[in-house]
């Protein structure tokens, strides 16, 4: 084929994996719910995955999830293409994660004994699984989220959970890469001490 | 260690949150149909006030009698005639205000003015789904041809589908979209999806093909159907169908559509030059 002797044509075949181009934007500008629709299905899956890695809360992640999809043809104005949707799209969740973590700390105190339950179900099991401990650990760190800034708690889970490219990091928290970095590195030393809390018996 | 313990718990973190979600269609819902209400707000706050403003301010001009004449007789002159016979509610009402005296004291109490015409009568609502951003080369809407002649109080309700539009004294609401046109764009975007699956994660681009083609039956004028044109021109190009992959390129590549994947275009037009 023609094309696999041009790896610039080849690049260009493999390239979309979502919609792209003027239309659809302005399409998502306009608040066509077709558009809208399209690009729910197509990544409300990685939104949802980082609402509840921030949250730990499937309530507080679809809240996150409706709110971001919402907001975006308000918000396409401001897409200048230099990004993938995809990446803007977490850029909008992480702006108003913000909002549901403020509103989550002033409920925090209250719900801190219902999160000690699977402390307790890992008492009761007498061989726990890999998968139960696994998950145990995983709360422990969004528990430990507590003691870390809103900014801090978002680097660190674009960064350290997700994984995410220190260019896709600058477009979705709108910050130059050292202060992502500074805010990620303050993240896990706080997260270190905290986990080590647990370790020594004391609550995390 | 402490550090091993913390690697390991984002590592937990990471496989043990995900994006599925069994509820995931019915958030989908829930955005879509709060979507409307937004838009529909926004529509509402900028034009409620502008009417409400042109409102208040033609009852307080109306008020003060002479300028009100004045203004009728200006637009008798600048305007054209009315036909003949001309009698739509429109004219009646400048006529009836022109018949006034200025001293004549207003009527105590008037039924609405020009009652919003019945559903069927109002101008159709452009559909959601069908807006590519493409230079249209066919004329603008010619002007909106005068309202039929309302002789009888009570007009029969016209067809659903009248051409005649309503009487511009005053912009209707918008009537919502109709009901019918929400399941053809379900069915367009399932196409959509099951072409785009197909494209870039089967890779089977015979049937990605058929599907990208049945899409653009189903919305040949959607607001995707230039990225699924764009796309079927790759899948003839991936199938080795070489002058139908240009022929469907090329208004791309030519910027018959804008810039819209005009650069990839030509990059692939040139690539595909023996």
């Amino acid at each position: 084929m023609w094309y696999q002797s041009s790896p610039l044509a080849e690049q260009l075949l493999e390239t979309p994996e979502q919609p792209g181009g003027d239309a659809f934007a302005e399409a998502l500008a306009a608040g066509e719910s077709t558009a809208l629709r399209l690009a729910y299905r197509q990544h409300h899956e990685v939104v949802r995955a980082f609402a509840r890695r921030l949250l730990g809360s499937d309530a507080d992640a679809e809240e996150l999830v409706q709110d971001t999809f919402l907001a975006i043809p308000g918000a396409m104005r401001r897409f200048r293409g230099d990004c993938s949707l995809r990446t803007f799209f977490l850029s909008i969740a992480a702006h108003r994660a913000k909002n549901v973590l403020r509103g989550r700390t002033r409920r925090r105190r209250a719900e801190e004994r219902l999160e000690d339950e699977p402390q307790a179900l890992f008492g009761q099991v007498a061989e726990p699984d890999e998968a139960l401990l696994r998950r145990e650990l995983a709360h422990r760190l969004q528990r430990a989220f507590e003691c870390l800034s809103d900014d801090q708690r978002i680097a660190f889970v674009l960064s350290e959970v997700e994984e995410r490219s220190s260019s896709d990091l600058s477009h979705i928290l709108g910050a130059p890469a050292s202060t992502i970095r500074a805010r990620v590195a303050a993240a896990k030393e706080k997260l270190r001490i905290e986990l080590g809390k647990g370790e020594r018996g004391g609550r995390p | 260690m402490k550090g091993d313990l913390l690697a390991e718990a984002t590592r937990a973190l990471r496989d043990s949150s995900d994006g599925a979600f069994e509820g995931a269609r019915a958030t989908e819902e829930r955005i879509l149909a709060a979507l409307p209400r937004r838009r529909r707000l926004r529509l509402v706050k900028p034009w409620g006030l502008s009417l409400a403003a042109v409102l208040i301010g033609s009852s307080v001009w109306a008020m003060s009698g002479t300028p009100v004449r004045m203004w009728i007789q200006s637009l008798a002159q600048v305007g054209p005639p009315p036909p003949a016979g001309h009698t739509g509610p429109v004219a009646e009402r400048r006529r009836a205000r022109a018949s006034t005296p200025p001293e004549a004291a207003p009527p105590p109490v008037q039924p609405p003015e020009a009652p919003l015409p019945a559903t069927p009568d109002a101008p159709p609502r452009a559909p959601t789904i069908a807006r590519p951003v493409v230079r249209s080369t066919s004329p603008p809407d010619g002007p909106a041809p005068l309202a039929p002649e309302a002789v009888t109080p009570e007009p029969e309700p016209a067809p659903a589908l009248a051409a005649a539009p309503a009487p511009a004294a005053m912009p209707a609401p918008a009537p919502p979209a109709p009901a019918k046109a929400e399941p053809a764009a379900e069915a367009a975007l399932d196409v959509y999806e099951t072409a785009h699956d197909l494209h870039f994660k089967q890779r089977d681009y015979a049937r990605a093909l058929r599907a990208w083609d049945r899409y653009l039956e189903l919305a040949p004028r959607g607001s995707l159907a230039l990225e699924a044109r764009f796309h079927r021109g790759v899948c003839l190009a991936r199938l080795g169908r070489m002058a139908e992959a240009r022929q469907a390129l090329e208004p791309f590549a030519r910027g018959d559509y804008g810039t819209y994947r005009q650069a990839q275009a030509q990059k692939l037009l040139d690539a595909s030059q023996p």
